[in-house]
């Protein structure tokens, strides 16, 4: 069934134009906001205010460059090569806990002078063969034996090693999107249901039992009522949102990112352009980051076979995940944990990431007829 | 392929969680950014900005001629401000290289520490600082301060006093005034980072700093330069231990110039005190004035009456008095112009103690004269009550009494003017920032102390001690000089009695004695050999005089000539050259080749008129003022006479045939003719003058 619509799919069709247009906004939008809010940190570290602008810009090229590469290769037929490439990142992971430590965890992989983290590959590369997997067995999705034989062990082994690294957030992220995937595959709720309770009892038991984050955690419940009683991060972050008010500070007047926000060109990036831009500047962002979601909601939909389906709005999903927990996290809404707001936050692989996610989607774009 | 009912529907089910999402966020940022906004904005202004004090430019002390007596320069302080172990080990190597200390002693030297402030040095030259600027480790800064500038150096030092490192006055006019020079600091927003760094680049005043005001002193710089020349000169040449002096307008009060020399002073520029206020001596003979003045008034002096001066040694109750000459009978003026102890102790037992008590006390001795000086010193005089007669001789001839240099100064200024007792002005008027002078000091009399009569009887006495008495050697041709000498013995304080060889060698008086303008004293604690205060003080008096009269020709208007026939000079000045008839381009070359300067009317033409006249004497870089035309009946135009004095002003209008009308006194600040506009014969114009 794949084959048959490879023909089809390779078609001289155009790209999604506006999804096009809305990913170039919001790179251009990253780019200005990166630069505001971290040129006195460069200015303060690096001597000199471009640092970080240029890096992310020269980035921002790179990530045009590869989602124009992506556009151009026909995804169902390396879609075979899914699987292998799944076990491979797997081998990656482990491979991190024999990297010296940074900050404390086991992220990264040095390959000379790049440094890459494993799990953002994992990610994509997960929704790759998640698609082609499900797709091309449809009752997978639906039968017991499969998922508890084949999905669960390859996907639990990745989502433990990411755990153990340690790093929750992406774990979350994964497993939601995942679990996303399955919903969206037919997955009975029943399943997907039953797989969240062995992962919320280990998670209860870390956190109450063994303490692992709990401080967070327990930030995060004082956070709920006062935003300002939570932990210190989020406590200025919130800070930093209402100093903002609804016209915000100007671009470059913030005065929240002058270390008083941590990460404020990274991980808090939102709040940092919260300040600057005011309620109406993120209201903006906001409906920029909506308006990618729909566009990628509807090349899913359009899409002529269930892999081009799953493969589009598993990418769609995760895009919005990472957005979600990141926003979630900075508006006090969820307990801090450190990810990239996409294509907004400083970070060379966060945008290539995302920027792959967004070229799968504009190749996906190419099969649909309009 | 269309999308089967169980995908649309879960799709559906995701996005509707999408949408949700937003709203919540959305939701969530109108209750951070609208509700709590205006509290969590107030929060981070409080912890990102602060206020800072942006120091006061202190006010500019001028003389009485607006000479710039102290000002503000900009300097850079060097500190230091390691925020880690690299910066301590980078600082301190960079400063051992720039100071050359020895290696690895920086760090102690000065104590540097994490994030801790060190001065390492203030007050650097800008090359020094362009150097640094370039070229320091991170945690070593410049900041730019304000420091205090004598453009004259060492001279009236000791008035003007010093200020600390960080602006504050410690001594002198500096101290007395610190309030009013020191204005109001301002405050500056800046931002300060999670850090603790401070951001000054967003700096904005809220309150502008408010400069401290100027002053005027009522002290003549030139006349400080010579007498501290002269003082200097005369202390090295008499080798005394000290010289000091004051000099007083009479007419109002305003000192004039004052000021001390001690050779063995270790630190000239920090002064600590200013002598003339602080050190109180015993006056000898030159209080004899005050006996006189104290007989005269009470009408006890016959002048044809005469004394019999026991040939140099009168014995009384408890002692012996002494004359340094012996004398017979005298008449109360040689008495007085001859300084005879005996005779002076004989009209003084007529008056009485409680009188001379009395007349002591009115001319000021004793009391403080209120100057404001850090450690004025009133003197001492005792209370009559436990005198002996011998007690009322001493004080007559000015023993048993302590008294400082101004008060001597003031008591003889009062004899000058009249009668007067006048309070000492320092300061002649403030300048706020705007211009407007304020606190304008008023001529304050603090009582009279003498009939007018009697005062001139007195003047005459003294003129005659000058010219036929001890102080012949300060007689001079150029300008009468009145006055009396004092030679009196120091008492040594450790064996309670008087130094047999150490003498006070002063002289106190007044020019010219025909109108008295200006009043001085002068003391030299034990000079050697020579001791007597006619022969010492007197003479530095006496050059002081000459050369104060050479400098204000149009306060001695006839003295002058004199002077300058006997060819006396004065170094630093010129004879003012004719001009008149001259072409311009020619007048300006001579003019330049003295080292004059020209103010004119135009440029071109011939010079009709000038000020001053011909064969006046002038400073160096002084103006003459000329008026040039075209011989072809060429109009006249308006010169600039701003910063004239009046009287120079007033003179080319009435060249120029105007009619002027003068508001206010001192020099010219606005002209109600503008320069560069042509001149029409009965115009008037309108001078508005400003005193400095």
């Amino acid at each position: 069934m794949v084959r048959k619509t490879t023909r089809r799919s390779h078609s001289k069709k155009r790209v999604d134009e506006r999804l096009l247009g809305a990913y170039i906004a919001i790179i251009a939008l990253g780019l200005i906001t990166v630069y505001s809010t971290s040129s006195m940190m460069a200015e303060n570290k690096f001597g000199s205010h471009t640092f970080f602008f240029r890096n992310q810009f020269i980035w921002a090229l790179l990530s045009l460059a590869v989602i124009w590469a992506i556009t151009k290769i026909d995804l169902t037929r390396w879609a075979v090569y899914s699987a292998p490439a799944f076990i491979f990142i797997l081998g990656l992971l482990a491979m991190v806990f024999l990297m010296d430590s940074r900050n404390g965890s086991h992220r990264w992989l040095m390959l000379g002078p790049f440094t890459i983290q494993p799990s953002e590959l994992f990610k994509s590369v997960m929704i790759y063969y998640l698609a082609f997997s499900l797709s091309n067995h449809e009752h997978n999705a639906s039968d017991l034996k499969q998922l508890l034989l084949k999905y669960f062990p390859l996907l639990g082994t990745g989502m433990l090693l990411i755990l153990l690294e340690p790093d929750l957030g992406t774990t979350i992220v994964i497993f939601i999107t995942a679990v996303a995937i399955f919903f969206l595959a037919g997955t009975r709720v029943k399943y997907l249901v039953t797989s969240a309770i062995p992962v919320g009892i280990v998670a209860s038991i870390l956190v109450f039992g063994l303490g692992y984050k709990r401080a967070r955690v327990m930030d995060y419940i004082h956070s709920l009522g006062d935003p300002l009683q939570g932990s210190y991060q989020s406590a200025q972050a919130a800070l930093t949102l209402g100093a903002g008010r609804i016209f915000g500070t100007g671009l470059g007047d913030g005065s929240q990112k002058l270390f008083f926000l941590p990460y404020p060109h990274t991980d808090f990036i939102f709040a940092a352009v919260g300040e600057e831009v005011g309620l109406l500047g993120l209201l903006f962002l906001l409906s920029v980051f909506f308006y990618i979601l729909k566009r990628g909601r509807i090349i899913a939909m359009k899409q002529p076979d269930r892999f081009g389906f799953l493969l589009a709005s598993g990418m769609t999903l995760s895009l919005f995940i990472n957005i979600a927990v990141n926003i979630g996290v900075v508006t006090s809404l969820l307990p801090v944990t450190g990810l990239p707001l996409p294509f907004i936050s400083y970070g060379g692989s966060s945008l290539l990431i995302s920027s792959v996610a967004i070229g799968v989607l504009l190749n996906l774009s190419r099969r649909v007829a309009r | 392929m269309k999308r089967t009912r169980q995908e649309r529907l879960r799709f559906g089910f995701l996005s509707f969680g999408v949408v949700l999402f937003f709203f919540i966020v959305v939701g969530r940022l109108i209750h951070l950014q609208i509700f709590l906004g205006p509290v969590y904005q107030k929060q981070v202004i409080k912890q990102s900005r602060g206020s800072i004090k942006i120091p006061a430019p202190r006010g500019t002390i001028y003389d009485r001629n607006g000479r710039i007596l102290a000002s503000n320069v900009k300097q850079y302080s060097l500190y230091a401000y390691p925020k880690s172990e690299d910066q301590i080990k980078e600082t301190a190597a960079y400063i051992e290289e720039l100071f050359h200390y020895p290696k690895g002693t920086a760090r102690k030297k000065f104590g540097l520490r994490e994030k801790k402030f060190r001065w390492i040095k203030r007050g650097i030259d800008d090359a020094l600082a362009s150097k640094i600027e370039s070229g320091a480790p991170n945690g070593l800064y410049l900041r730019k301060e304000t420091k205090r500038e004598y453009p004259f150096g060492l001279i009236g030092k000791q008035i003007l006093g010093f200020t600390d490192i960080d602006g504050h006055g410690i001594s002198g006019i500096e101290r007395l005034c610190d309030t009013l020079l020191s204005g109001k600091p301002g405050v500056a927003d800046i931002r300060r980072d999670g850090k603790h760094n401070l951001y000054p680049v967003n700096e904005t005043a809220v309150k502008k700093p408010v400069t401290g005001k100027s002053l005027v002193l009522t002290l003549d710089w030139r006349l400080q330069e010579i007498f501290e020349e002269e003082l200097r000169d005369g202390v090295e040449k008499y080798n005394a231990e000290l010289g000091m002096g004051v000099f007083v307008d009479c007419r109002t009060g305003e000192v004039l110039a004052m000021a001390h020399y001690d050779p063995s002073e270790q630190r000239p520029d920090r002064p600590a005190k200013v002598c003339t206020v602080t050190d109180q001596f015993e006056p000898g003979s030159i209080f004899k004035v005050f006996t006189a003045a104290g007989l005269l008034d009470e009408g006890l002096v016959d002048f044809s009456d005469s004394t019999f001066c026991e040939n140099g040694c009168w014995k009384m109750d408890r002692g012996k008095l002494h004359d340094d000459k012996k004398h017979g009978w005298l008449n109360f003026r040689r008495i007085i112009e001859l300084s005879s102890n005996i005779g002076v102790a004989k009209y003084a037992s007529k008056l009485g103690g409680d009188k001379l008590y009395e007349t002591a006390r009115r001319f000021g001795f004793g009391q403080s004269m209120n100057t404001g000086l850090a450690r004025e010193n009133r003197g001492s005089i005792y209370c009559p009550e436990k005198w002996s007669d011998y007690t009322i001789a001493s004080l007559s001839i000015g023993h048993a009494v302590a008294v400082n240099c101004l008060q001597v100064a003031m008591g003889f200024a009062a004899v000058a003017n009249r009668g007067e007792l006048l309070k000492p002005q320092l300061v002649y008027c403030s300048i706020d920032d705007q211009g407007d002078i304020r606190d304008t000091f008023k001529r304050t009399v603090i009582r009279r102390v003498m009939k007018e009569s009697s005062a001139d009887s007195l003047i005459a006495i003294l003129r005659g001690v000058v010219q036929q008495g001890t102080a012949t050697k300060v007689d001079s041709k150029a300008v009468a000089i009145a006055g009396k000498t004092g030679t009196a013995e120091i008492p040594d304080l450790v064996n309670k009695c008087y130094f047999k060889n150490k003498f006070n060698a002063s002289f106190a008086g007044f020019f010219p004695a025909d109108d008295p303008i200006v009043a001085g004293v002068i003391v030299l604690k034990a000079p050697e050999p020579i001791h007597y205060g006619g022969h010492t003080s007197g003479p530095i008096f006496k050059n002081i005089a000459e050369r104060y009269m050479i400098l204000n020709p149009d306060m001695f208007a006839s003295e002058q000539r004199v002077l300058q026939q006997q060819g006396l000079k004065q170094t630093g000045t010129v004879i003012v050259p004719d001009l008149l008839g001259k072409r311009f381009e020619y007048a300006n070359k001579i003019v330049e080749e003295r080292g004059l300067e020209l103010r004119t009317t135009k440029d071109s033409g011939t010079v009709l008129w000038q000020y001053p006249s011909p064969d006046r004497l002038l400073f160096e870089n002084d103006e003459i003022l000329i008026a040039v035309a075209e011989m072809t009946e060429d109009p006249i135009i308006m010169p600039d006479l701003r910063g004239l004095s009046i009287r120079q002003a007033s003179a080319f209008l009435h060249f120029a045939g105007i009619k002027e009308r003068v508001q206010g006194s001192g020099l010219v600040r606005r002209q109600s003719i503008a320069p560069g506009k042509i001149i029409t014969k009965n115009n008037e114009c309108r001078l508005e003058c400003r005193p400095i």
